[in-house]
């Protein structure tokens, strides 16, 4: 029986939180932000101008109209899905990357499973070697986009190579201003240290897009969101945005990452040898964190990691459910789980 | 019994408790009329306050790469034996796409069978332990998946030749795959051949070559047809074990009596043939996105030959025989032992197998036979061979089924599955070579004189006086029929930070023989069926993970299963007759882990406690007895046997590119009863004993280590090499101990302070160890198109010679005398090394 109490004394003990408190017999409006890299969505037409030849029906991973559509019906599901614990109308905004185009993604919100929502799709075709591009899906009935626009990122280590650009989109979120960054940093490709000068740059396009929103108007919400490629921990997010796990401790001019806190504990969206990564992740402003809900403030933050979108077979079970793996059709989700956020607002 | 409720009681426990802990967040979707969004109100309502929720699954542990300790434990001790937590072979489950490739006979698959494929049989999917299983109901010791479907590997070719003096000198490795094309088929091709004249033993050699093919044909994203056939041909000539004082006189450890001159030339007289040639057709079926069904049928044709030197009316082949040692006459005949050392030293005919002399015996043994095939008057006269090479061979047929299906249902993951087997494995045994003889004759030596009966010492009473040639059939010949089914369940129910499964298996196994030669010493029941003998058989098993975090696991397994008396011990003498062993019983195995995993990114390992009780084995063995002068079958019923231990395995990342790895095993086999034997004349089927008490308790299962250590360092450039070097400790390793010598008669004329007492009881330990191996390798990547890999490795650097690598008690043992039959030893190989090239592209 002394095995039942200790483990009782973990369960017990062990009751993890770093979500804010919320008053009893309150009503709020809770809105899921979130950020998902879907892999690769390609559609089947061959684009002269893009290289997706691999995606194509004749291409390497013979990338037919039935792979597509079950594609989208996957990104379909994880997006119903995310954030429903907390409303119904699940993510408010998405950002996403590894997208071919604005039309995929058209096509990704007319699947019936989030058809209602009647998501709207930003994308600005940037100039990325693989022809993908960050992008974001917002539900007007939550936020109405004002501008958007793009930066570049230049890859310092290689600079005729190109990469994907920072999409910022501004507008009001329930009525509040806010911009959001969507980023898809470089890769680790030739090793994580000989890479990382290079997601060091793209930290300091983001945060100079940041500082400049922060000046003109310091009352803008600023959620920078994406697949940075590095963990919470690193360099480019801790010292070049400047990033805190910890809420009180977050300045001013500072970004607060509730991601570090869940890196920490060993989550991950995406997995290498064995070992988790959090490279996607959720950064917010000083004016997100939480004092009293009357404005949109910082809730909870989750991975969508649900056992669906993991492999159930095989020596990588427990990984990312992926659409396809070196030409080698898996049908699953992506090679990525997706990450959310979660802000409330006191009703009246 | 009593721990199994207990376990399961306490996971109803935690199930319970890990409801209560559930999210439980109300989402009230009223609408309020002032807000004009029409945003759903989030009302909380709920005692607590936080909004909270444990909902975020913790993720799973990660078990892509193998596991620290046991592929510590198989790569750097192979040498001195090493298994997992010294369990039997038959504890664990080697599939290929779905197949379970065991013998069933032997209740355990053979690698040897698709030795060489390395590329198409790499990465397999290993779990250790008691473990949740999708594939079958696997056994204590864990399983092995190897999906071998061609469309899994790459397109592209590789090609790669290694450089050694272990097993083999040489190898050539070629693979081609098409990859999954467009037209939805793949085809892999795989060869590969691996000789030796001489491998580091003396005397042995080793000659195989290896094919596989893999056709897979995708018809569309919900079904694919899949065709994998795989054969391994292998020839190898074997090294025979020696007592010290054979290793002493000749000056080397690796000392291989097997073998010797014949003209000039060196000849084994002990070469094992294997070939199982197997195919397997799977379809996999993914009924729905959650739901997947994979079905496969196999069959196997597989020859198994194993040669020997035996002789009739003559002397001993065997150059160890004990009469021709010089310690047989160290007291007798002072004068002669002297003699006798200084043969052993000098004379290659005395230390080998003497070809020569078996020749001449057999020239000159002109040899009347009367009576040829029972003809009266049909009489030959020829030379009788007194020495032969006999083969004794298992051929089997194997036909093999499985389906299973796997589904996700929410938090369920169901699993579940039928399976069958039916095999016949025919025993026989032919004359490989009479060494210059004309023919050899069907008698069994030790039945001769026991009766008048003329036939009763013919093997083959349908064939009596039968002039044996090369290739015919003697001595025995009998098919077993072995048929087993099974159907078997699992349920895994994932929560955010726990996870637990539960399995049960039933099966039903069979088994019969057939005789197919009618001997002269068991007329009545040497041919034709025996009675069929089946077993019902249950398991069941249960786990759970508690996740603490992404970094740290906790989980805890325990099974309890039946299975049947092992197949190669339930005849009493399979040879002669269809009589069955008594009492016989269905055996029980009772396993228990409780595992701690870490993975911390610089630092990853496990540690486990784990706890095994066997129950009801049998022990069946036929040897010369010196009380009863005769050949006996030799049985011991009701045998238990306990495993318990800690493994711990980590791997330590440092500064740049360094990576430690230590591991540390601390097990204690052990018999844990007095088991009963029973033994049986073999040439009459006369019981001479039956309840004698074997006095096995506390003895330590021999075999294998029962500590080990190790320490390995290694660097990983970032320029694509790398270098190791590893330090490996064994100790507490065991020789099995020969049951009869742990009984009341064995002793009886002796008292405690004997030191007869002492040297027919102990229990021999053999020393502990260390080795050093070292690898290095580097890979280039050319025109970013192939690649280059040149990998080395070397074991054993200190190049000691003086490591046993297992070791025996002679069963036939003198109660006089009992330092007359010594142990027997085989030493584990000096310094070696392996050089391999890779080549892809």
């Amino acid at each position: 029986m002394s095995k039942i109490k200790l483990f009782s004394f973990f369960l017990l003990v062990f009751c993890f939180s770093y979500s804010q408190k919320l008053e009893k017999g309150a009503n709020y409006h809770l809105v899921v932000v979130a950020f998902w890299n879907i892999e690769n969505l390609y559609d089947t037409i061959d684009d002269p101008q893009k290289k997706d030849e691999e995606f194509l029906p004749n291409g390497t991973n013979l990338w037919n109209t039935s792979r597509y559509n079950r594609k989208l019906d996957h990104l379909a599901e994880v997006i119903k899905q995310m954030g429903e614990e907390y409303t119904p109308d699940g993510p408010a905004v998405i950002g996403m990357c590894e997208v071919e185009n604005i039309n995929v993604l058209k096509d990704l919100a007319k699947q019936e499973k989030i058809a209602s929502r009647n998501y709207q799709p930003i994308l600005i075709e940037g100039p990325d070697a693989r022809s993908v591009d960050p992008a974001l899906m917002y539900n007007p009935k939550y936020f109405k986009p004002e501008k958007y626009l793009s930066y570049p990122v230049t890859i310092v280590t290689d600079p005729e190579h190109k990469t994907r650009d920072i999409l910022v989109v501004y507008g009001k979120l329930l009525g509040e201003p806010f911009a959001f960054l969507v980023n898809h940093w470089p890769s680790r490709r030739g090793g994580e240290e000989a890479s990382r000068p290079n997601r060091i740059s793209a930290a300091k396009v983001a945060r100079h897009i940041a500082d400049s929103i922060m000046q003109t108007n310091p009352n803008t919400k600023i959620m920078i969101m994406g697949d940075y490629n590095d963990d919470p921990t690193n360099e480019s997010i801790k010292k070049y945005i400047r990033t805190y796990a910890d809420l009180k401790r977050t300045k001013e001019d500072e970004f607060f990452n509730p991601m570090e806190e869940l890196h920490k504990k060993g989550f991950g969206t995406l997995a290498y040898q064995d070992q988790w990564n959090l490279f996607d992740q959720i950064l917010m402003n000083k004016p997100l964190l939480p004092t009293d809900y009357s404005t949109l403030q910082y809730l909870k933050a989750k991975i969508f990691n649900k056992p669906f979108v993991r492999n159930d077979f095989g020596n990588f079970k427990g990984y990312p459910f992926r659409t396809v793996i070196g030409g080698n059709y898996q049908g699953g989700y992506s090679d990525h789980f997706a990450v959310y956020a979660v802000l409330a607002r006191k009703t009246n | 019994m009593k721990k199994l409720i207990t376990f399961s009681c306490s996971f109803f426990f935690l199930f319970s408790l890990s409801y209560a802990q559930q999210d439980s967040v109300p989402a009230d979707t009223s609408k309020t009329k002032e807000d004009d969004f029409q945003i759903p109100i989030y009302a909380v309502t709920a005692d607590e306050s936080d909004a909270e929720s444990n909902s975020q699954d913790v993720a799973s542990l990660l078990q892509a790469s193998r596991d620290i300790y046991l592929s510590y434990g198989s790569f750097h001790l192979a040498s001195v034996n090493f298994r997992l937590r010294g369990l039997p072979s038959d504890q664990s489950i080697v599939m290929i796409n779905g197949i379970n490739m065991a013998n069933p006979e032997l209740g355990y698959a053979s690698w040897s069978n698709w030795g060489g494929l390395n590329d198409v049989m790499r990465f397999p999917e290993i779990r250790i332990g008691v473990t949740p299983s999708r594939y079958a109901f696997s056994p204590s010791a864990g399983y092995t998946y190897i999906d071998s479907r061609a469309s899994l590997f790459k397109k592209g070719t590789r090609f790669s030749y290694a450089n050694s003096n272990r097993i083999f000198q040489h190898r050539v490795m070629l693979t081609h795959s098409t990859g999954m094309m467009q037209n939805g088929w793949a085809i892999t091709v795989s060869a590969s051949a691996r000789l030796s004249d001489t491998s580091y033993y003396i005397g042995t050699y080793f000659n195989s070559q290896s094919y596989y093919l893999g056709i897979e044909k995708r018809l569309n994203d919900q079904h694919s047809i899949s065709l994998t056939a795989f054969y391994a041909d292998i020839e190898r000539s074997r090294k025979g074990m020696a007592i010290q004082e054979a290793y002493n006189l000749t000056g080397t450890n690796f000392y291989n009596p097997y073998w010797g001159y014949q003209q000039g030339k060196k000849r084994n007289g002990y070469i094992t043939n294997n070939a199982y040639p197997t195919a397997i057709l799977s379809h996999i079926f993914s009924i729905s996105q959650n739901t997947k069904l994979i079905t496969s049928a196999s069959f196997s044709y597989g020859k198994n030959k194993f040669t020997s030197v035996t002789w009739y009316d003559a002397a001993n082949p065997n150059p160890t025989y004990y009469k021709y040692l010089p310690s047989y006459y160290q007291y007798s005949n002072p004068t002669y032992a002297q003699i006798l050392t200084n043969l052993w030293q000098t004379d290659v005919n005395t230390q080998q197998l003497h070809w020569d002399n078996f020749y001449q015996a057999n020239y000159g043994n002109l040899f009347t036979v009367y009576d040829v095939d029972g003809i009266a008057g049909n009489n030959y006269e020829g030379k009788r061979s007194k020495y032969i090479i006999q083969a004794q061979h298992s051929d089997s047929k194997v036909i093999n089924f499985s389906s299973f299906i796997n589904s996700r249902v929410d938090k369920f993951f169901l699993s579940g599955g039928i399976n069958g087997n039916y095999t016949i494995i025919h025993h026989y045994k032919t004359v490989e070579d009479l060494l210059g003889g004309d023919f050899w004759l069907d008698y069994d030596i030790f039945a001769r004189g026991l009766t008048t009966d003329e036939l009763y010492y013919q093997n083959d009473i349908e064939h009596p006086n039968k002039l044996i040639r090369k290739g015919d059939i003697f001595g025995y010949d009998y098919n077993l029929k072995i048929q087993r089914y099974e159907t078997w369940g699992q349920a895994e129910y994932n929560l955010n930070q726990f996870d637990f499964y539960a399995g049960i298996s039933l099966s039903y196994s069979s088994i019969m023989r057939e005789g197919l030669m009618k001997n002269g010493k068991f007329p009545n029941n040497s041919k034709g069926n025996s009675p069929l003998k089946s077993f019902l058989n249950y398991g069941l098993k249960t786990g759970g993970t508690y996740k603490i975090s992404g970094k740290n696991y906790l989980s805890i397994n325990a099974m309890y299963n039946t299975k049947p008396t092992d197949f190669q011990n339930i005849f009493i003498s399979p040879q002669t007759r269809n009589d069955y062993i008594n009492p016989i019983q269905s055996e029980e195995v009772l396993a228990t882990d409780v595992n701690y995993y870490a993975n911390l990114g610089f630092l990853k390992a496990r540690a486990t406690y784990y706890f095994y009780q066997f129950k009801n084995s049998t022990y069946l063995r036929t040897y010369f007895h010196d009380e009863f002068n005769t050949m006996i079958n030799y049985i011991m019923t009701g045998v238990n046997t306990q495993h318990q231990g800690i493994e711990l395995g980590l791997d330590a990342k440092f500064l740049r590119g360094f990576t430690a790895t230590a591991v540390f095993g601390y097990g204690e086999y052990i018999y844990t009863n007095r088991p009963i034997a029973q033994a049986w004349r073999n040439n009459s089927g006369e019981q001479l004993f039956s309840n004698r008490t074997v006095y096995l308790k506390n003895y330590r299962i021999g075999g294998t280590p029962q500590t080990i250590g190790g320490l390995g360092l290694r660097y990983n450039s970032k320029k694509y090499w790398y270098a190791g070097i590893y330090f490996n400790y064994f100790a507490n390793m065991y020789i099995e101990p020969n049951p009869d010598r742990r009984t009341e008669p064995a002793i009886s004329k002796y008292i405690p302070s004997d030191p007869q007492w002492q040297q027919l009881l102990g229990q021999e330990k053999l020393p502990a160890k260390y080795t050093i191996d070292a690898n290095i390798g580097k890979s280039f990547r050319i025109k970013r198109k192939y690649m280059l890999g040149i990998n080395a490795s070397a074991s054993n650097l200190l190049n000691n010679k003086t490591i046993i690598s297992n070791g025996i008690e002679q069963l036939r043992y003198d109660a006089n005398d009992p330092l007359k039959f010594p142990n027997r030893y085989n030493y584990a190989m000096g310094l070696t090394y392996m050089l391999i090239i890779n080549f892809n592209f």
